[in-house]
């Protein structure tokens, strides 16, 4: 059974492979997936849903 | 393909953020949302990963393509890999294609991809996520007899669950 470290091990690791390859055949590193992810996602679109999910989950938490 | 490994990435800088809000907040009180978050955050997860470990003919996932790779290795050459990175007013790049291509790319071949390469990455894709895979092939796509503990979630431990 994994637990939820497995998940993000596996995680971890298809997005280094897939930055090595994305960049071997685009050169467009500007769009790699970045690893630690924070602020690197922030030139990508989230959409409400996702904002409304975290506005959401703060609300409830607090 | 890009979509989907974006999306692992950002649920899991969600998941993160929500663990912080989560420990500052001890005093929460028990609910079942907390199972249903943490379910449906591990299913999703999961999912995603096979989708991308996943290599058969129909498949767009990272797995095929290095699979692809691995048997047409000649698609990707040392020309086009230099060509794309070239700058004629910066010699320097050039020397760094070069020099990436060899370290990375080139192997025991020189002058397009080594098919070793991708096929070991491929390799260690298979084995890294075979828990995650078999788990999500057995308990989240099917119902499998075998039985299956539930879940472990070391990081949300500040509340109870129903």
């Amino acid at each position: 059974v994994p637990t939820v470290d497995d998940i993000h091990d596996a995680v971890t690791h298809i997005g280094t492979v897939y930055n090595r390859y994305y960049a071997m055949l685009t050169n467009a590193t500007s769009s790699r997936i970045g690893l630690p992810t924070r602020q690197l996602f922030e030139p990508i679109p989230l959409g409400a849903e996702l904002a409304g999910g975290r506005g959401a989950t703060l609300r409830l938490a607090q | 393909m890009k979509s989907d490994i974006l999306g692992m990435h950002l649920r899991r800088d969600t998941w993160e953020l929500v663990r912080e809000i989560l420990h500052g907040n001890p005093g929460l009180p028990d609910s079942y949302w907390w199972l249903f978050m943490v379910q449906t955050y591990v299913e999703s997860q999961a999912a995603a990963v096979r989708r991308q470990v996943y290599a058969d003919a129909d498949a767009r996932s990272l797995g095929r393509l290095l699979k692809e790779l691995s048997t047409t290795p000649r698609v990707m050459t040392r020309e086009h890999y230099i060509s794309i990175r070239r700058d004629p007013d910066d010699s320097w790049k050039g020397r760094d294609a070069h020099r990436s291509w060899n370290t990375d790319f080139a192997g025991d071949c020189g002058d397009h991809l080594d098919p070793a390469i991708p096929a070991a990455d491929f390799d260690d894709l298979q084995r890294d996520s075979a828990k995650v895979v078999t788990w999500v092939d057995r308990h989240v796509a099917h119902n499998d007899r075998r039985p299956s503990r539930p879940t472990r979630c070391r990081p949300l431990t500040t509340f109870t669950t129903p």
